[in-house]
């Protein structure tokens, strides 16, 4: 999926222009240049009452050039591909230096990348009809799969990526990277009561993602989710154990852990974990990894944002913090290697440190005897959404839905409760990890410092001594 | 950096409806926009981060006999345009007729306000690379100094964003508007027991420099703030009164709003069905969606479908007045449009100082701020995080944190018993700290 020369050939982007810009933005003493450019084109559709009631398609064509000194980075983007546009946003980025030029350039190289991702055709090359066939389909399953629904919503979208990173280092490195997600709601009503809820899928997929099979079950979990609301109570409130299912509570780990493991937050000493480093902070059988080779999920990346090719990164081992999330700027401080870590949205911002795919791996118990061994707590199925204080570790993540487990026993489905504890205190509570890891297929969507990035996450089932539950009495 | 003065907004706009109607297309809506904007953060003294940019592109809506797409480029080459339509105009036709789906009748661009909105400020152009590191270099420092010894990091910021667009619509509808954002933020991290680094900011974004705060006040406030979490520790699993801070209130008031959309009243996926003209919240919760704002981050005269912008009472003493309908759930829905969605929503104040608005409460928490959580938008079922302040004697005492509120919307409003005099004035929402009785808190304790 390497395609060499898709800058080149499409909007003449060649080597020897690549070189002026980069070695424009070392003119005023910057240690390092890069010119990162990027051409994204996204459709979707949607679907509402018995049919498709909107369309749309997006097209994003832009280059970023960053100049780094030291901690302090210089950042300006064009979004016209011309050379006097990319020279002056090369010196506006070189300006971050006050001197004259210092560094050299290194050797024109490139890297071998991952294979991760390979759908053939583009999405480009699908047609619009095809698409609405799948977005027709689950829409429809949804509507006539039972009395009680009075309305299905289906929004679909895919997106066909290329970027190119070229910099002082003589890296250069392109990458074309496919996305795609379906989504689909259900909203029924019995009497005077009206529940709602949602199933999503996404991936580094082509249209080899959409089976008649998979639309259904996606349609099917849709309603199935929905209907069961109406049984469901908001549980009480307070402390209690609580057992987290496999795949969607990986968000546990996104929230309260993979945050205050990025090297920015640890750099800049605002993360609770910058002293914990080689610290044991879990039990013996906690294994977190957050890794970019996971093919065809959402947050698999061949290579990151600034040219670090894909890889897997041990955080936790054995229970011991044992690496951060590093992107260049945080592995140059700290004098490590980068972990492939650094992300960003677009062109349009500079990278971050940023989690990929991030899971923990399976453990000794089976997840069975975990549920038998709780008295009285929660079994969280389905997550929404989660948020995280990096400095003080205080996480919330909200269950959308999920069940009492009374004796031992799963019971009393329950809905709509939010999960509150401390990230470290809730890492060291984890007294059971089973051996189901999945991953979510999700749309999952990662927000720091306004900048978007899709990512996974998964998880075995995990129980974790005590988490306050955020019910009602 | 491409010149931003280079592209001709209303002519691209123009040339972009005459190519889908040439290729067609019986009615289309044009937005062409750009912006331009710096923002430059220090750390350490000195500058951490300096970025630059310059935004383009085009939005173009194509309505072809109940057919719809909406499409956007910032790809503006010519020949990349014409084959934007081609996608655009094949897109269109690939979809279903629905007959709700026209262009704003043009009877709604009528009775348009000719008022001066001040959202733009001219002095922007001024602006120096200097003065702009000097604002976010004061901010720094007054954060380092106002923290003192405990302070881990300090970093602060200044930003400032001129943006340009014009709307064009094929039957007849055509406008521009200008705007100006200037901002400044300041974050603060302490070193706390244990591994603690509890950390808060404050930031203020205005329509003109001139009032924006200083970046004194701003960088002392982030700091006085990240004091206020020291030895945070959550507090017992009750029932009790909360205040929530003036500028928090948008997380539980934009949940409220949400409930008046269209598309969720129309999808049945609002708790407030059927409620326009009932009582939804206590005689206190008085709101008014004001597009007219002087300086008001979200004023228009217009909104995204060209209708003309009215001032709109939201609730009234508690009774809910008016929805947000766009021309196509209204039409859905059988009622006549107001707008797509909200402008400047202003909450009218009280007459009591947050102070005394603790006295009153006697005992319970000052909400600062939400740590996650959720809304069910079609229950009104709500769970979120919560920090801030025990209240204890009618008065500030101890940090929280850890802690969850809990209810349904549908409850909490009728709840509300008070609104203080202290509206937050640097965003679209206003609103004043406000009080809620008996509200569900979970904490430290079993159930």
């Amino acid at each position: 999926m390497i395609s060499r020369g898709y800058f080149a050939s499409r909007f003449g982007l060649d080597e020897a222009l690549l070189g002026r810009v980069v070695s424009r933005a070392l003119d005023r003493g910057a240690e390092f240049a890069e010119v990162f450019a990027q051409h994204r084109v996204s459709d979707a559709i949607g679907f509402e009452d018995g049919q498709v009631n909107r369309a749309s398609t997006g097209v994003e064509l832009g280059i970023g050039v960053r100049a780094l000194v030291g901690d302090q980075t210089g950042y300006a983007f064009t979004e016209e591909l011309t050379e006097p546009s990319l020279l002056l946003a090369a010196e506006t980025a070189a300006s971050i230096a006050r001197g004259p030029r210092t560094a050299s350039e290194g050797a024109i190289h490139t890297v071998a990348l991952p294979r991760l991702y390979a759908p053939v055709p583009l999405w480009a090359e699908i047609p619009a009809a095809e698409k609405i066939r799948f977005v027709e389909r689950v829409g429809a399953a949804i509507a006539g799969a039972d009395p009680a629904v009075v309305r299905a919503g289906v929004a679909f979208g895919d997106e066909d990526e290329a970027i190119l990173i070229a910099n002082s280092d003589g890296l250069r490195v392109e990458d074309t990277r496919p996305m795609t997600y379906i989504y689909a709601s259900c909203t029924a009503r019995r009497g005077d009561r009206v529940e709602s809820n949602s199933h999503s899928a996404a991936g580094r997929l082509g249209v080899e993602m959409y089976a008649d099979g998979f639309l259904d079950g996606l349609a099917g979990k849709a309603v199935a989710s929905t209907l069961a609301l109406f049984d469901a109570r908001v549980p009480r409130a307070g402390e209690m154990p609580v057992v987290l299912a496999p795949a969607t509570s990986g968000i546990l780990l996104h929230e309260a852990m993979g945050h205050g493991f990025e090297a920015d937050f640890n750099r800049k000493g605002t993360s609770l974990f910058c002293t914990m480093l080689g610290r044991k902070v879990a039990a013996d059988f906690v294994n977190i990894v957050d890794s970019a080779l996971e093919p065809g999920a959402r947050g698999a990346i061949a290579v990151d944002d600034e040219g670090t090719p894909g890889q897997r990164t041990a955080l936790v081992e054995n229970g011991v913090l044992v690496s951060y999330l590093h992107d260049r700027l945080s592995a140059a401080h700290y004098g490590v290697a980068r972990t492939g870590n650094g992300r960003r949205e677009s062109f349009r911002s500079a990278p971050l440190p940023r989690m990929r795919v991030t899971t923990m791996e399976n453990g000794p118990h089976d997840p069975e005897e975990i549920i038998r061994s709780v008295e009285r707590g929660l079994y969280a199925v389905d997550f929404a959404n989660g948020e995280v204080d990096i400095g003080g570790g205080d996480y919330s993540f909200y269950v959308k839905s999920g069940f009492l487990i009374e004796g031992g026993r799963l019971t009393a489905p329950i809905k709509d409760v939010n999960l509150i504890g401390n990230g470290p205190d809730s890492l060291a509570r984890i007294e059971m990890v089973g051996n189901d890891r999945a991953i979510d297929p999700g749309t999952w969507t990662c927000g720091k410092d306004g900048q978007s990035v899709p990512v996974g996450l998964g998880l075995p089932t995990v129980k974790v001594r005590s988490i306050t539950v955020g019910g009602v009495n | 950096m491409a010149n931003p003065g280079a592209l001709d907004l209303e002519r691209t706009a123009a040339a972009a409806i005459e190519g889908a109607r040439k290729r067609g297309v019986a009615d289309v809506k044009a937005i062409a926009a750009r912006s331009r904007s710096v923002s430059v953060t220090y750390r350490k003294g000195r500058a951490e981060k300096v970025e630059e940019s310059s935004r383009r592109g085009l939005s173009l809506y194509l309505y072809d006999g109940g057919r719809y797409s909406a499409c956007e480029t910032n790809d503006l080459r010519e020949e990349a345009l014409a084959r934007f339509l081609d996608n655009a105009v094949a897109l269109v036709r690939a979809t279903t007729p629905d007959p709700f789906r026209e262009i704003t009748d043009p009877a709604l661009y009528e009775g348009r306000r000719e008022l001066e909105l001040g959202t733009h400020d001219p002095s922007i152009a001024a602006l120096t690379p200097a003065e702009r590191h000097d604002l976010a270099a004061r901010a720094e420092a007054a954060a380092l100094a106002e923290a003192g010894g405990a302070a881990v990091s300090a970093e602060a910021g200044f930003e400032d964003e001129e943006s340009d667009l014009f709307q064009a619509h094929s039957n007849g509808f055509a406008a521009g508007k200008r705007g100006t954002r200037f901002g400044v933020y300041a974050e603060v991290s302490l070193s706390d027991a244990g591994d603690k680094r509890p950390s808060d900011s404050e930031y203020a974004s205005t329509r003109s420099l001139a009032a924006l705060p200083s970046p004194e006040e701003i960088g002392r406030g982030a700091a006085l703030r990240a004091r206020g979490k020291l030895g945070a520790a959550p507090m017992e699993t009750a029932v009790l009164p909360i205040a929530v801070e003036n500028r928090a209130v948008g997380r539980l008031l934009g949940k409220l709003l949400a409930a008046l959309g269209g598309r969720a009243l129309q999808q049945e996926q609002s708790f407030l069905a059927g409620a326009l003209g009932t009582a939804v919240g206590s005689p206190v919760l008085d709101v008014v969606d004001d597009p007219f704002l002087r300086g008001g981050g979200a004023s228009r005269l217009f909104d995204g479908e060209g209708i003309a912008t009215r001032r709109m009472p939201l609730f009234t003493r508690g009774v809910l007045e008016s929805l947000y309908l766009d021309t196509y759930y209204a039409k859905k829905l059988g009622r006549p449009p107001t707008c797509g969605g909200s402008s400047n929503v202003v909450v009218t104040p009280g007459a009591r100082g947050a102070g005394q608005l603790m006295q009153d409460v006697g005992r319970g928490l000052l909400v600062r701020g939400f740590v996650g959580g959720n809304s069910n938008p079609t229950t009104g079922d709500f769970s979120l995080g919560v920090y801030g302040t025990l209240i204890e004697n009618g008065a500030p005492s101890r940090a929280v944190a850890e802690m969850n509120i809990a209810g349904n919307h549908k409850e909490l409003w009728k709840r509300l018993a008070a609104a203080g005099n202290d509206p937050w004035p640097y965003g679209s929402l206003r609103s004043p700290t406000l009080v809620f009785d008996a509200v569900q808190l979970s904490g430290s304790g079993g159930e």
